[in-house]
């Protein structure tokens, strides 16, 4: 799976994208990448050009000087080509594994970015918050890229975009419930009230896409690779206490509610023609950067390929035109 | 014996000149290549990703870590880290560890100094248990795994009730038990060796038969001492030196021609020395290289600076009598030339490496 992920770092260089994003989870069944950092460190050793993403790195669970530090060394191994993304967790299971108790996951998300932004953009700095104390702190060792971008990656939760818009600082969003841009009404009607200037502000968009050149193979990845795949991935996802008639935990997804899923409005699901008409709806949020999701870790390899290079042929050209990034 | 580079890349140092030297070591055949942690002006502060990014650039070098400090964050982030670069680097990974060594550090990390040597030992257990067994929970005093468990010291694995259910779909819990996940590549795990100046560290590493790297900034007696130490806890604690890795720091440069060298290799070395001692290091102040002695004589009993037949004397030496088994070679430092480096690294390969081995 890690060579994988090198084989299809270097194929999106040559497809021509911009990037390449990884999440994060712990303690999950099918090796999901606990470290981001020391992973990108080994992509940027195979590509040359592509910003390297982490989409989202899991902040409260991590000592976020540490990431800080850690950030610095990739940053200067890939000669300026990292993209902090940092993400709150919401899986009760990685807090506790990580020794982090649970609860006000948001509040230690801000206080923990804060600290990484400082001890990345202060020559020393001193913080005293609720979870972090630190006193008179100095990274000697610094990020190529001054300042290193640096993103909120959320969901739709109302405190995210406020919370991110109020600090002014960049936001990456899963859209709302519908896949919608009402998310970023939110965090820039709260980021302008507290005074930062609109033009200042940067938003990032999270999206599922699935893109083949017929109907007939969309099905296919569909019922092979993304519903068994999402269906493990979204009963474990922890925030969700879903019980049958008897009171008891669901430990299967019920198989009615795969077109739901599949067709939900927040992913661009179809033939490159129908994918183009549904990403209208994302140039219109105007968004700075896009992250595109092709694949979980148990998708097929070659299919993840195939999407990729349909999508950079197909879609990418209007996203570039019309999105103008 | 086993011959690898060791690195301490500084603040203002080229990665990609470091990480072209460690291919050139990979192409050449030497055994490994580890960097040191270091969160000042003298090392890289987060390892992990140096050693995927040696990894991905390399086929049959081991790389790792030469003294990750376990206590400054949460371990469980280093089990993580490491079992990754196993995977990454396909099970050539080591991993050096350190209790810590200056207090500034756990005050910025929020934990006590004096708690350094107890917390240590048990990250050291977290980790093993963490890289070996599936499904456990771990009670330490400093650590418990997952937080929130209420249960006797130690580790144990979960007790299996039919069905079978994985634990991931069991909704919002509180689990009592977790897996790593990924887990390392080699078995029953990367080889861990520790680091440090304490007695006390030095014979729990051997009672645990952990793997011991001696520091670079002992003299030739110091290591004999250090490593006599070892041996004996190894003894007592009914265990064999041909279980166990005993590794050696060093400051090395070669060249053809001996003084050559010492003219190549110096002026850097002094600087180095001259930083570390102005560290000032609680655990290094009985060191004989901290207290003055001239540099003829670190020459003599500490540095290996020379041509290959000097330098190859005084190894064989330190490894007939104390039981030697990896060289850890420190041919890069801030100022010195990447040409000379790849030059001492081929000297290192073609007449050290060779006679070493044999």
């Amino acid at each position: 799976m890690y060579s994988d992920l090198i084989v299809h770092a270097q194929r999106a260089e040559e497809m021509g994208y911009d990037g390449i994003a990884l999440t994060e989870h712990s303690f999950w069944y099918d090796g999901y990448c606990p470290s981001l950092l020391p992973a990108l460190a080994a992509v940027a050793q195979k590509t040359e050009r592509l910003k390297l993403v982490t989409g989202a790195l899991l902040l409260p669970q991590h000592d976020p000087l540490e990431i800080a530090e850690e950030a610095a060394v990739v940053d200067r191994l890939s000669d300026g080509r990292l993209v902090l993304g940092l993400g709150a967790g919401y899986r009760p299971e990685e807090f506790l594994g990580h020794g982090v108790p649970e609860g006000r996951w948001g509040a230690r998300l801000f206080e923990a970015f804060e600290v990484v932004r400082l001890a990345l953009t202060e020559d020393s700095f001193s913080f005293d918050g609720d979870f972090y104390h630190y006193d008179d702190v100095h990274v000697a060792t610094r990020p190529v890229q001054d300042p290193l971008p640096m993103w909120v990656c959320a969901g739709y939760a109302d405190w995210s975009a406020k919370g991110t818009g109020r600090r002014g600082w960049s936001y990456c969003t899963t859209g709302d419930l519908e896949g919608g841009g009402s998310v970023f009404d939110t965090y820039e009607a709260t980021a302008v009230a507290a005074g930062h200037d609109p033009a200042s502000l940067r938003r990032g968009l999270f999206r599922d896409v699935l893109v083949m050149n017929s109907e007939h193979e969309v099905d296919a990845i569909a019922d092979e690779d993304f519903w068994p795949a999402f269906s493990d991935q979204f009963l474990g996802f922890g925030f969700l206490k879903w019980e049958d008639e008897n009171g008891k935990q669901i430990t299967q997804m019920p198989e009615d509610l795969k077109d739901m899923f599949v067709r939900s409005p927040r992913n661009a699901v179809g033939t490159p023609a129908a994918v183009r008409e549904q990403m209208k709806a994302v140039i219109e949020m105007d968004v700075d950067m896009l992250l595109v999701r092709m694949g979980w870790a148990n998708f097929n390899s070659q299919r993840m390929l195939q999407t990729m290079a349909t999508f950079a042929s197909e879609v990418m050209p209007m996203l570039r035109a019309e999105g103008g990034h | 014996m086993r011959v690898g580079l060791l690195y301490a890349m500084g603040p203002e140092d080229d990665y990609a000149q470091a990480l072209t030297q460690v291919e050139e070591a990979d192409r050449l055949g030497l055994d490994f290549a580890l960097f040191e942690e270091h969160h000042g002006d003298r090392g890289c502060p987060a390892v992990g990703p140096l050693v995927t990014a040696a990894a991905a650039r390399t086929s049959a070098i081991r790389v790792g870590a030469a003294n990750r400090h376990l206590t400054l964050e949460h371990p469980v982030h280093v089990a993580e880290d490491f079992a990754v670069a196993d995977i990454i680097s396909r099970g050539r990974v080591i991993l050096g560890v350190s209790p810590g060594e200056r207090p500034a550090e756990f005050a910025a990390a929020g934990i006590p100094w004096n708690e350094r040597e107890q917390r240590f030992r048990e990250a050291v257990e977290l980790i093993r248990t963490l890289w070996t067994q599936a499904g456990v929970q771990f009670v330490g005093e400093h650590y418990r795994f997952p937080l929130g468990v209420d249960a006797p010291a130690g580790w144990r694995r979960e007790p299996y009730t039919p069905p079978f259910l994985d634990q991931w779909r069991r909704g919002q819990t509180r689990p009592d038990f977790l897996s790593l996940l990924p887990r390392p590549v080699q078995w029953p795990h990367p080889p861990i060796w520790a680091t440090g100046w304490r007695r006390e560290t030095i014979e729990w590493a051997a009672s645990r038969g952990l793997g011991f790297m001696c520091s670079s900034l002992e003299t030739d007696a110091e290591v004999r001492t250090r490593l006599g130490w070892y041996g004996d806890a190894l003894a007592q604690a009914g265990r064999d030196r041909n279980e166990v890795c005993l590794a050696l720091a060093r400051d090395v440069f070669l060249a053809a021609d001996g003084d050559e060298a010492r003219e190549l290799a110096l002026p850097a070395l002094r600087r180095r020395l001259d930083a570390a001692r102005g560290e000032a290091i609680e655990e290094q102040a009985g060191l004989a290289c901290m207290n003055g002695i001239d540099e003829a004589t670190l020459l003599d009993q500490c540095w290996l600076v020379g041509s290959p037949a000097e330098v190859l004397d005084r190894v064989k030496a330190l490894q007939a009598d104390s039981g030697l088994t990896h060289l850890a070679c420190r041919v890069w430092l801030p100022g010195r030339v990447h040409s000379d480096v790849i030059d001492c690294i081929r000297l290192l390969a073609s007449q050290l490496h060779t006679r070493l081995v044999a």
